[in-house]
């Protein structure tokens, strides 16, 4: 078939479609219509995933988060202690940064003029990039935080500064509970009162992420849970892909002091946490062979000062099983340490590990402050030893990794597991907003899917319609078939003729029905809607909020078409089959 | 347990004789006035005042076997949160809640029933794992001989200074009386040094040879107008069946 054809019947179904105006007309009003509603409600739902994942959470949760407990604590309570390290990490490994920031929050009771109540607290780096996307402000100044006017300024939410009866300049004393569990008190002065963008942010404040890392009471090195925020901020695929890639890069070292060993004599040397779960503590027994005590001591949760000597170490130390043993080392950040531990076995380092080495378990480790007064990591030193072999699986490591997870019921077994097995070391987790929040994913999805379904429905109820109309026109136009194929149109004209029609109107009323779309969208979104209810959810900035994809738009306007074209085949086929005399004969 | 009768010989002795006990003396005197070794069941009521909010009262049941680390309380009053209960063992504390059923495994610092109280204020803590006691220019700890209250009750202060970075409250005054060495009085700081609350014990009762405070007042001096009475009834020492501190046994008692 070439394409002059295909214009001339192109062109013949336009002049069908229009010579039957008022059905038309009907018909696509009702295709018109259910694209409109369509188009409205998958934005709509589209538009609150945005609204949650992409213009709230991400802001709170990140896209990738890097997490670092000790004592198995995670959610509570974090603490990366160098920072510097981990994000040189994340700068090197991950693309697209937008922003980092670290989780800062604090959550505790305020007191202000007479009244008070719980007040949330996020500490957030005051640099112009921030200040520049702040919320209305109500009254005060945000340039009150940064230019020094004000003690510990504070951005407050419009119900918070309600609630506490206060206003700008005025002092919110604040009691909250520092990273490590102590009492701590603030005087926070206001410096600004805005109105919040989105429900989330209601009943959030915000304090320089400086007065809040101090109150908390994080060392300038130290840090709290790291959030990564790209650039690209819908790429579920990307974030999950950058998070996994990451994951594999945050590698532990050995938990490991080098340092000088002292008892009757002394000697450099580098003592290794021994990892205390079965598998290595079978890996231990068989690489090396205590010539006198034994390992047992390593598995006693309550020791706090126990400790393996290589025999080398020993002898040059001149001490022996129920001896007194001295480490001196220089802490990354704390200046030089004391340890001192009891000997509980002397062992044969063969060729398995080093001549002046020494074993302690991962309890004694962190007793010990390992983490508080982080030690110089061994990679870096180049007098310490270097395990190989084997006997690296009986070590203990800076940190255990969780294992990556993607729902988020993965994740909360994950930590029901964490919460049992209590790991001594430090424990790592990376996680992206995906897996944190599949919740709203979920949701999302059956909003979506709730729309489809009654789409489905009316388009249904319209497809009906299209093809009991086709039929009735089928009908009216038998005779003009008779007459078309009698002076020589083929059967599969006549059948492209008719699907060309109604494919032409649906395309046109889907086009109608997503520029009413667009009208009604607009419009719905330019009124202030105020509430404090649930729906506030759905809401950015006090207004309803859509969002609408181009490739959303196109694939609703192709499937439409052609199911369209797809439901008129069988009534055109019946009409493209009459024969020329039969159909001429034909009288309603 | 000899390392503590020679240390409670040699107070006695350093109070018989007149002489001031140092304020470590007087910490593990503490300790060892207040050390439960078996286990405890008891009866305690809180009444809660906050400012503008009227009376809160509370009532639980307490169970308590320090020598594995355990306790369990139960709420019989208000009524609306008659059933929730708090478990600790070992390391680990859940809070149960009688309308869901269920266990949420919590931290030290969650707060009773909307109380100042706090899960970890019922752990048993001993002074001197926490805290040192603030010395003198010439490294003498300092110990003030006062009088307190109305009553001019004659009394140690000693100050105490953590040691340790998870104790709740950075330092302490104590006040002790000088006859016992019982603490009378208690004042807690935050880390900035803001005065948080005043304990006061009002009246002790003697079980099994060791002193427990059964009447005391808590004041919030961070938010003034808010005070909290304790009161502890029905101490018992009697073993306390191991069945208790599990979560069946809780679960068991909302059924």
């Amino acid at each position: 078939m070439n394409l002059g054809k295909l214009k001339l019947l192109s062109d013949l179904s336009l002049r069908n479609l229009f010579r039957q105006k008022r059905r038309s007309l009907f018909l696509g009003l009702a295709i018109g219509f259910g694209v409109t509603v369509l188009i409205i409600l998958t934005s709509f739902a589209t538009g609150m995933v945005d609204l949650v994942l992409n213009k709230m959470m991400v802001y709170s949760q990140g896209h990738i988060k890097v997490t670092l407990g000790e004592k198995g604590k995670i959610q509570q309570g974090t603490m990366i202690r160098d920072r510097n390290r981990i994000m040189s990490i994340i700068s090197n490994e991950v693309k697209g940064i937008d922003f980092v920031m670290e989780d800062l929050m604090i959550a505790g009771q305020a007191v202000g003029n007479g009244k008070s109540g719980m007040l949330m607290v996020v500490g957030v780096e005051m640099n112009d990039g921030f200040l520049s996307t702040f919320p209305k402000v109500k009254t005060g100044s945000i340039s009150d935080m940064t230019n020094g006017a004000l003690e510990n300024p504070i951005i407050i939410g419009e119900s918070q500064a309600k609630g506490l009866n206060v206003k700008v300049r005025d002092k919110i004393r604040m009691r909250l509970r520092t990273v490590s569990g102590q009492e701590q008190t603030a005087l926070l002065s206001i410096a600004a009162i805005v109105s919040a963008a989105n429900p989330m942010m209601t009943f959030v404040s915000y304090l320089d992420a400086k007065t809040v890392r101090g109150l908390l009471g994080y060392a300038p090195q130290e840090s709290a849970a790291i959030k990564i925020v790209l650039k690209k901020v819908d790429d579920q695929k990307n974030v999950i892909a950058l998070a996994n890639k990451l994951y594999t890069k945050l590698d532990p070292g050995y938990m490991a002091i080098h340092g000088r060993f002292t008892a009757g004599g002394s000697q450099d040397a580098t003592l290794f946490g021994a990892a205390t779960n079965k598998a290595a503590f079978a890996v231990l027994s068989q690489s090396l062979k205590p010539l006198s005590g034994s390992f047992t001591f390593m598995q006693n949760k309550k020791m706090k000062n126990g400790i393996a000597l290589a025999a080398p170490l020993a002898s040059k130390l001149g001490v022996g099983v129920g001896g007194a043993v001295g480490v001196r080392y220089t802490a990354q950040f704390s200046g030089v340490q004391d340890n001192s531990y009891t000997v509980y076995a002397v062992y044969d380092p063969g060729t398995n590990f080093g001549a002046y080495t020494a074993l302690a378990s991962d309890y004694v480790m962190a007793d010990k402050k390992y983490y508080e007064m982080l030690p110089a990591y061994v990679a870096s030193i180049p007098d310490a030893y270097k395990p190989t072999g084997n006997i690296t699986n009986a070590l203990s490591r800076e940190w255990k990794k969780l294992d990556r997870t993607s729902t988020t019921m993965e994740m909360t077994d994950k930590m029901r597991t964490l919460r049992r097995e209590k790991p001594s070391t430090a424990v790592l987790d990376v996680a992206t907003l995906y897996e944190s929040l599949e919740i709203v994913n979920q949701v999302g999805n059956v909003v979506t899917a709730v729309a489809v379904a009654i789409v489905i429905v009316l388009f249904f109820i319209i497809l009906i319609g299209v093809f009991n109309t086709l039929r009735m026109t089928i009908r009216e136009r038998t005779r003009e078939i008779g007459t078309t194929r009698a002076i020589g149109m083929q059967q599969n004209d006549v059948l492209l003729s008719f699907v060309f029609e109604t494919s032409y109107l649906a395309l046109i009323a889907s086009i109608g029905g997503t520029i009413v779309a667009f009208i009604l969208m607009f419009l719905a979104s330019r009124f202030t809607i105020v509430t404090d209810n649930i729906f506030s959810m759905f809401l950015y900035e006090r207004h309803l909020y859509f969002m609408t994809t181009p490739t959303m738009v196109i694939s609703y306007i192709i499937a439409i078409t052609g199911i369209t074209a797809f439901v008129t085949f069988w009534p055109a086929r019946r009409a493209a089959k009459l024969s020329a005399s039969d159909a001429l004969r034909h009288y309603e | 347990m000899n390392l503590k009768i020679a240390i409670l010989g040699t107070v006695i002795a350093a109070l018989a004789f007149g002489a001031k006990p140092t304020a470590t003396e007087i910490m593990k005197k503490v300790d060892y006035l207040s050390e439960q070794t078996g286990d405890v069941s008891a009866r305690v009521s809180i009444i809660q005042q906050k400012a503008g909010q009227g009376v809160k009262q509370i009532e639980m049941r307490y169970f308590r076997r320090d020598k594995t680390d355990s306790f369990m309380m139960v709420i019989d009053k208000p009524d609306s949160d008659k059933g929730n209960g708090y478990l600790k063992v070992s390391d680990d504390m859940w809070m149960y809640r009688k309308n869901t059923r269920t266990f949420t495994h919590i931290n030290r610092d969650e707060t009773i029933e909307g109380t100042d109280a706090r899960a970890g204020d019922f752990e048993e803590r001993k002074l001197v794992d926490q805290y040192k006691p603030l010395k003198d220019a010439k490294g003498v700890d300092i110990v003030e001989e006062l009088t307190l209250g109305k009553n001019k009750i004659p009394v140690y202060k000693i100050t105490l200074v953590a040691f340790k970075n998870d104790v709740t409250y950075p330092k302490q005054e104590l006040w002790v009386d000088r006859e016992l060495l019982l603490p009378k009085q208690a004042k807690a700081y935050s880390l900035s040094g803001t005065l948080m609350n005043t304990i006061i014990y009002r009246e002790y009762t003697i079980i099994d040879g060791k002193y427990v405070p059964v009447k005391t007042t808590f004041i919030d001096e961070f938010e003034k107008g808010n005070v909290s009475g304790m009161q502890i009834t029905d101490i018992k020492t009697t073993p306390i069946e191991e069945s208790i501190f599990t979560k069946a046994y809780l679960e068991n008692l909302s059924k």
